[in-house]
């Protein structure tokens, strides 16, 4: 708006290209005001403490003890009843938290990790005579990667790595890595022409340097953002893959206990539902509005409201 | 936009390298359905002339080879596990995955686009944080929740009980109407908080380009603001959201749904392949994917040039 | 006798800025005749493309506060307008052309369609007779050629094109006042001086109220009848041009025209810049907002803010506001 503008060359606002955009002032002091960011992130921590006590054995540690009868209700033994097999629901779906975060931490670092560095590399030898054939094969990977469809895919490795309890998480690395990577690509190609790249590579400092040293840092707010993305995407997608028959073997998770509750549904046993789809959606509302604030504080001109 | 013939080597590109890959996965790595055509008790006479029949026996590149040039003149072998062909297997489940899934795509991104322009048209508003508030919502509950949920509510004597709990008896309009409801219900519940956070947030940034200040310095209407300069500005993205998501929203969707509700249509035929090695119907489902991406990026490119004067 | 168009009483805006309210036009108060083109000149951020946007009624609720005691455009009192109001009221009666001309015009809609849009709007004008219209207006604005222009986009045109087609868009209707924000600053400096030239011309063949905002007094010398200079939110000085450059009564005036490099019969002078800095919007000291940069300031201007009085020696209507202002320099009066 042209009252945005003029005040911000009044007031000196226009802050230079590089500023804009990264994890700088303002960033924190936005972060902080952000209400629905600050129930995220609480809600985010609770879920967080609950997988790490699930982790040191403090909590839903009787998740696969058959010792209730089937579809018990709730009572004062199993707080949310049990399953057909005489499961605690409630400590199922504790100890699902640490399944849900496992897979979480794990596929998202690993993508937004290998996004990053293939989408820098990708940007960074963009149009370089001799050496553009990189920026090529990692476009080219994204873009068939992109057109298989994800579902299919995932599947398909899961299966092709039979029984290999990381399967899961190699299919969805494999595919989620491509969204951090073209973000970053386009990042890097903007940064790349900026002064302070520029005279790094005048005096002489070697690529890897200054793509590690210079370039990287001012992509963290893509690769924040990103990885929270990730997390709710790999999250929703261990839902799917359960459902499918190809989750998470000897252990639970929500997505298991949902496949389960699929025919329980339909004869009037809800609890094993409902207890996992309480889990599931406040995590992952949890997570959303976090990486809405983080997103905002980053940038407020794109921001929401 | 780049020339005809660049994209037409892109396209091709592409799809070698999706089909390489597919086949990959699927044929090299996927499960060997020898054992399971004839049983365990075989001689290695039998064995050896099923694995041959199978075409196991040969080389990769040779196999991939015959894959492409299978493709490309589109004969694509009968089922190992029915006998069927694939073409009729296509032929049969195609129009079936189509009819399933095309209504709730598209009835979910033009509510999601109507919502978007109403939320940015009154940002800042309630009625905009009601809708941002939604939206943000409905991405945080799984696909599988909504399933199950609209299940119970609508085809189970606890809720309305009004519609098939799954199958696809489809031979009138009527009967196709209690077929598709629920799922292409649940399509949309699924895909409209995401759909109308993306229009949304392009309808925003249109609404702050310089012209529409300059359109309302000439006495331009709210109303007219939104529904001629921001929604005509927006066509390009709008058209790369609506054609990108179509494989993962209709191809992966369909594996989804068809899957669960019990619907024999193209997306539960690739999953029992998958799961069964059934070679020619994956080859053939993953070549026809990647000619679609290909065929999408040209029907894209052809939208872009015509609603936007910009692009040559 | 020309008659005024438009009538400014006490002028104010306040925006929320980050660092809190900032009254950025600070009841200000001028009038522009007729046929006449006035000048409002200042640097970056003394509020003169937020006076010509309040004016306007561009600014929305949310961003900031806009009073006064009356806008008169002609009979009416916009600042008792409603919104309803105003829009009749922009691109019809009164009118505005921005800076960048770059981004002005909507890129997905043919030059003609635009023009259209606005004659079909004020003038009431079916589509033919709009297309009718577009035409004559862009052969009158000098253009040739103005059939490809009608069905040309935005980007095939080159900048000092597009200025010229908004500068007719913003004619289309004859309105009384027409507001130019920096309207060649982003253009070369051969095409500045046809726009130049075509408002010269606007107020003598239409007899259109040109308030002309700039920073660039090369500009408002060349085109300008009088000038209003602007500093952090205040008018400092009105003047006839003439009587402005050769006798400037405010300390900043002279200091901005100081700043202006000059090739004279001795060389180039040294250009002298204004000690000190622009305060910001939301922290201005008290009294004269620039005794922070003034050679002359004592304590009644750190403490009493100027009014605004006849300068002394000078033109009747030359006005400035400053507890010490500046002898005159010439002879005449």
């Amino acid at each position: 708006m042209i009252i945005q503008r003029v005040l911000e060359q009044s007031v000196g606002f226009l802050r230079s290209d590089h500023e804009r955009g990264t994890v700088r002032d303002g960033t924190w002091s936005r972060l902080k005001q952000d209400r629905t960011g600050i129930i995220g992130l609480f809600i985010v921590t609770v879920f967080f403490l609950i997988s790490l006590g699930v982790l040191l054995g403090f909590l839903g540690q009787g998740w696969s003890a058959a010792d209730g009868g089937r579809w018990e209700s709730a009572s004062s033994n199993h707080w949310m009843g049990t399953n057909l097999l005489g499961q605690d629901i409630f400590q199922r779906a504790i100890f699902s938290t640490r399944t849900a975060f496992e897979i979480g931490v794990i596929v998202s670092l690993l993508s937004t990790l290998l996004g990053a560095l293939l989408g820098a590399l990708a940007g960074w030898y963009n149009g370089k005579p001799r050496k553009t054939w990189i920026d090529g094969g990692v476009l080219w990977l994204t873009g068939v990667l992109d057109s298989i469809p994800f579902y299919l895919f995932v599947a398909a490795v899961a299966y092709a790595l039979q029984g290999w309890p990381w399967a899961m998480h190699v299919a969805m690395v494999a595919t989620f890595w491509t969204a951090t990577a073209r973000l970053v690509r386009a990042e890097v190609m903007r940064i790349r022409s900026r002064e302070f790249v520029l005279s790094a590579r005048t005096i002489g400092l070697p690529a890897p340097l200054i793509l590690f040293r210079h370039v990287l840092p001012n992509t963290l707010h893509i690769l924040f953002v990103q990885a929270t993305i990730a997390f709710v995407a790999a999250i929703k997608t261990e839902v799917i893959l359960s459902f499918l028959g190809l989750g998470v073997q000897d252990s639970v998770s929500w997505g298991l206990m949902l496949a389960e509750s699929t025919q329980e549904v339909l004869a009037g046993h809800f609890n094993n539902f409902l207890a996992a789809s309480l889990m599931l959606f406040l995590l992952l509302l949890g997570f959303n509005l976090l990486a809405d604030a983080l997103q905002d504080a980053f940038d407020p001109r794109q921001a929401a409201l | 936009m780049r020339s005809i013939v660049q994209q037409l080597i892109h396209g091709l590109l592409l799809i070698l390298g999706v089909t390489l890959i597919s086949f990959l996965l699927m044929v090299w790595f996927g499960p060997d359905q020898t054992y399971t055509l004839i049983g365990k008790n075989a001689t290695a006479a039998q064995i050896a002339e099923v694995r041959h029949q199978l075409g196991y026996d040969q080389p990769f590149v040779r196999r991939y080879v015959d894959y492409l040039t299978g493709l490309a003149t589109l004969d694509l072998g009968a089922s190992n596990s029915s006998g069927e062909q694939v073409t009729s297997i296509l032929k049969r489940t195609l129009p079936i995955s189509l009819a399933l899934m095309l209504p709730g795509f598209i009835i979910g991104n033009l509510l999601g686009m109507a919502l978007g322009l109403l939320a940015a048209f009154r940002r800042g508003t309630w009625s905009d944080r009601l809708i941002t508030g939604l939206s943000v919502t409905g991405m945080s509950i799984s696909f599988l929740i909504i399933i199950i949920a609209l299940q119970v509510l609508l085809s189970t004597p606890y809720g309305l009980n009004l519609f098939p709990v799954r199958g696809w008896q489809v031979d009138s309009i009527s009967s196709y109407l209690t077929y598709v409801t629920v799922p292409t219900l649940s399509l949309i519940l699924v895909t409209l908080g995401y759909n109308t956070r993306f229009y949304r947030a392009i309808f925003v940034e249109e609404s702050s380009r310089e012209h529409i200040v300059t359109a309302r310095a000439f006495g331009a209407s709210p109303a007219t603001l939104m529904w001629r300069h921001v929604l005509k500005n927006s066509l390009v993205p709008i058209t790369t959201r609506f054609m990108f998501s179509i494989p993962l929203v209709v191809i992966s969707g369909s594996l989804l749904i068809e899957t669960y509700f019990g619907i024999p249509g193209i997306g539960k035929v690739s999953f029992d392949a998958i799961t069964s090695g059934d070679q020619p119907v994956l080859k053939a489902v993953v070549g026809l994917t990647a000619v679609l991406f290909v065929l999408i990026q040209f029907v894209a490119d052809f939208i872009y040039r015509a609603v936007d004067p910009r692009i040559a | 006798m020309n008659k005024t168009a438009l009538s400014v009483r006490n002028l104010s805006v306040t925006l929320q800025t980050g660092m809190g309210l900032a009254r950025v036009v600070d009841s200000i108060s001028f009038s522009l005749q007729e046929g006449e083109i006035l000048g409002l000149v200042g640097e970056s951020g003394c509020g003169k493309s937020i006076t010509a946007a309040a004016l306007m009624g561009l600014i929305p609720s949310s961003a900031g506060i806009v009073k006064s005691d009356q806008i008169m455009l002609g009979d009416k009192n916009l600042a008792r307008l409603s919104e309803a109001g105003m829009r009749r009221i922009r691109g019809n009666e009164m009118s505005m052309v921005f800076q960048d001309p770059l981004t002005a015009l909507d890129p997905v809609f043919s030059i003609g369609s635009q023009l259209s849009m606005v004659l079909r709007r004020h003038r009431g004008e079916n589509r033919r007779q709009a297309r009718r219209s577009s035409i004559e207006m862009l052969e009158r604005a000098g253009m040739a050629d103005s059939q490809r222009i009608m069905q040309s986009y935005p980007h095939q045109l080159s900048g000092g094109m597009r200025q010229r087609v908004l500068i007719a868009m913003a004619m289309a209707s004859r309105p009384r006042v027409l507001i130019a924000d920096e309207p060649s600053s982003s253009l070369d400096v051969s095409t500045q001086a046809r726009i130049l030239e075509q408002f010269g011309e606007l107020g003598q063949r239409f007899g259109t109220a040109i308030l002309l905002i700039t920073h660039d007094l090369g500009v408002v010398a060349q085109v300008c009848d009088r000038a209003l200079i602007m500093y952090c939110g205040r008018i400092v000085e009105e003047a006839p041009v003439k009587s402005l450059y050769s006798s400037p009564a405010h300390p900043y005036t002279a200091g901005l025209l100081a700043a202006v490099p000059r090739i004279n019969s001795a060389g180039v002078q040294r250009v002298r810049a204004i000690p000190g800095l622009v305060p910001h919007p939301a922290d201005l000291p008290d009294g004269c907002h620039f005794a922070g940069r003034c050679a002359s300031a004592d304590t009644q201007c750190r403490t009493l803010v100027p009014g605004i009085q006849a300068a002394d020696g000078r033109n009747s209507t030359h006005l400035q506001a400053c507890h010490h202002p500046l002898p005159s320099a010439s002879h005449e009066d």
